[in-house]
């Protein structure tokens, strides 16, 4: 059994003026675990994963991820925890192409005034960025790049930070069943090495067995 | 490329903007100043009773030209006042275009004018050219001009003058840069008030004769008129009117005191032909029209920025409309509201800030390549 990461006890939560609400009596999801979110649309995946990411404060419950309760946080410091702790990889990769590549690869530091841009990370996003294969191409614009590199970019900026958590919201939503497994597998491998746990946000049940849980959100929510 | 491209036609279309208001603003300024420094430098100025806008344009800036005329009979009367250096001016005519002002030696001391090479024009048929007209004929000295013809069908006008240049004014940033200087004598000659050719004598061959007697010789047209007064011709070269009744433009006064500005000025106030004026206050005047003009434009301005400023906000409306995707993944990743709001906003500053550069190096641009249209007026 691995270590827990996140644990979610009595987590209510409800969108204002909606009829939409999502309850998780107890959720622990481990360190370094892969997991998937599957479930109807508009059942609450993202919502749950917004919830773990700190985008959204529980309307009661608690959820704390690496022993800090998220509900306790400011919206700054839930901001700032997200930075450091959560990395996003998108379903359209939502990549600046006013950036370069090396720029867009080092965004999350950018972005976050509390991590400064060193050397380290200078490092680090040259590392990933070599492994996985556009080291050649960090000058390039992301418009210059294959469909491929660039889902490949996006993960690499997920994980650059290198995050406990990454959230993927249906990185294979427009993919081939083919290129749908292949890019899950790159995901998995590059989460897998800086050693940070996977939630997946899913319709698409042929990628399930790349999981090691599945968790089906439609389970906890309702509409009333 | 595309938000390269977004970025230049935005900085176009906002320099645009900025643009016209500079370069009115530096165009009117220049003008303004350019003008009143040449009506400060000079005090008093006399001429034929008339449209004194005119009078003063023409004389100062050789431009235009004055329907009637003064004497030297006037010159003499305003010189016996000696109240001051009085230098008459005698316009009109041009040569290759560039206006020829016919005075005396005192036009240069009383503006402090000197020649930057050769001299003056102190002999008939001389001429001394202005530091911008000599750079743009690209003449030398002992080059020779020729005058314009002022009516090409007209048969019976005065013959163009070949002028030798003897000279290079310094550069003084005004009218006096883009004329071409010569002796009243000369200025007449030009205007065929006096001419030269070659001696009507006992010796004269008859076919050249219109009739003969022993009191008078009448020569035909067949006589050689001389083009141009050189050593060997200078001599052939006469007036055939009263030395009083040679017309002048105007005349340019330095009174010695402000005292004998004023008395000069108030004698001359209810002559019959001459009208005195001060050049400062008539300039005055006129830029009173031309600063009501700029105020009239600065309007028009204000409501085409506003339009732009509206056009401009709607476009960066639909720009952040379009990025919504990229504002929403910035603040997922954990960018602050403040922070996102900052990068547009900086996006939009520097976009004005190039905009107010580039704006204001195409006014000053145009100010510099625009100096010609300025010289309408110096």
């Amino acid at each position: 059994m691995k270590e827990s990461l996140i644990q979610i006890r009595n987590l209510n939560f409800r969108y204002p003026k909606s009829n939409f609400s999502l309850s998780v009596p107890e959720l622990t999801i481990g360190k370094e675990s892969k997991v998937a979110l599957i479930g109807k649309s508009g059942c609450g995946k993202t919502t749950l994963a917004h919830l773990i990411a700190g985008i959204l404060n529980p309307t009661e419950g608690n959820i704390i991820v690496s022993g800090k309760n998220l509900n306790l946080l400011t919206e700054r410091e839930r901001r700032e925890y997200r930075a450091a702790n959560v990395g996003f990889i998108f379903q359209e990769f939502e990549l600046l192409d006013y950036l370069q590549v090396k720029d867009n690869l080092l965004l999350p530091f950018m972005i976050n005034r509390g991590i400064a841009i060193t050397n380290e990370c200078k490092d680090k996003a040259h590392s990933l960025a070599k492994s996985i294969g556009i080291s050649d191409k960090l000058n390039q614009y992301p418009e210059q790049l294959s469909g491929g590199e660039r889902q490949r970019l996006a993960i690499a900026r997920a994980l650059v930070t290198n995050p406990s958590i990454v959230i993927a919201d249906e990185p294979t939503g427009n993919l081939d069943n083919e290129t749908a497994q292949t890019v899950m597998q790159e995901i998995i491998k590059q989460s897998t090495e800086t050693g940070s746990t996977l939630i997946m946000i899913t319709h698409d049940e042929s990628l399930l067995n790349l999981f090691e849980n599945t968790i089906n959100v439609g389970d906890f929510s309702k509409t009333f | 490329m595309f938000h390269k491209a977004k970025s230049a036609i935005q900085i176009a279309a906002l320099t645009l903007t900025f643009f016209l208001p500079f370069a009115t603003a530096i165009m009117v300024e220049n003008f303004s100043t350019s003008i009143t420094e040449r009506g400060k430098s000079t005090p008093l100025l006399f001429g034929p009773k008339g449209d004194r806008f005119d009078l003063t344009i023409n004389s100062l800036f050789f431009r235009g030209h004055s329907s009637s005329e003064l004497s030297m009979a006037d010159f003499q009367l305003l010189s016996e006042e000696n109240r001051g250096i009085m230098v008459p001016v005698r316009l009109g005519f041009s040569a290759r275009n560039f206006p020829i002002v016919g005075t005396s030696v005192d036009y240069f001391a009383a503006r402090n004018i000197t020649a930057k090479l050769g001299t003056i024009p102190l002999m008939l048929g001389e001429a001394t050219l202005g530091n911008e007209c000599a750079k743009s004929l690209n003449a030398k000295i002992g080059d020779h001009i020729l005058t314009d013809q002022v009516n090409l069908y007209d048969l019976s006008a005065s013959y163009p003058i070949k002028l030798k240049v003897v000279g290079v004014l310094s550069q003084t940033h005004s009218a006096d840069d883009n004329a071409v200087f010569t002796s009243m004598g000369t200025a007449w000659v030009i205007s065929g008030l006096g001419h030269g050719h070659e001696p009507i004598d006992e010796e004269t061959d008859n076919t050249k004769l219109l009739s003969k007697t022993k009191k008078q010789i009448t020569a035909n047209a067949s006589i050689e008129q001389f083009i141009e007064i050189n050593e060997g011709n200078i001599k052939e070269f006469h007036f055939h009117s009263d030395p009083a009744l040679l017309p002048i433009t105007s005349i340019i006064a330095f009174p010695k005191s402000t005292k004998d500005r004023t008395i000069l000025k108030a004698k001359y106030l209810r002559h019959q032909r001459i009208q005195p004026l001060e050049p400062s206050t008539v300039i005055g005047e006129l830029l009173d029209v031309v600063i009501r003009l700029k105020r009239l434009f600065d309007s028009s301005y204000a409501i085409t920025a506003l339009a732009a400023v509206l056009f401009l906000t709607t476009v960066i409306l639909l720009s952040l409309q379009t990025r919504k995707k990229e504002t929403k993944a910035l603040f997922l990743m954990g960018c602050s509201r403040g922070t996102i709001c900052m990068i547009f906003s900086a996006e939009i500053i520097i976009l004005c800030l190039f905009s107010i550069l580039f704006a204001l190096l195409g006014a000053c641009a145009i100010t510099f390549l625009g100096s010609d249209i300025l010289q309408i007026l110096r």
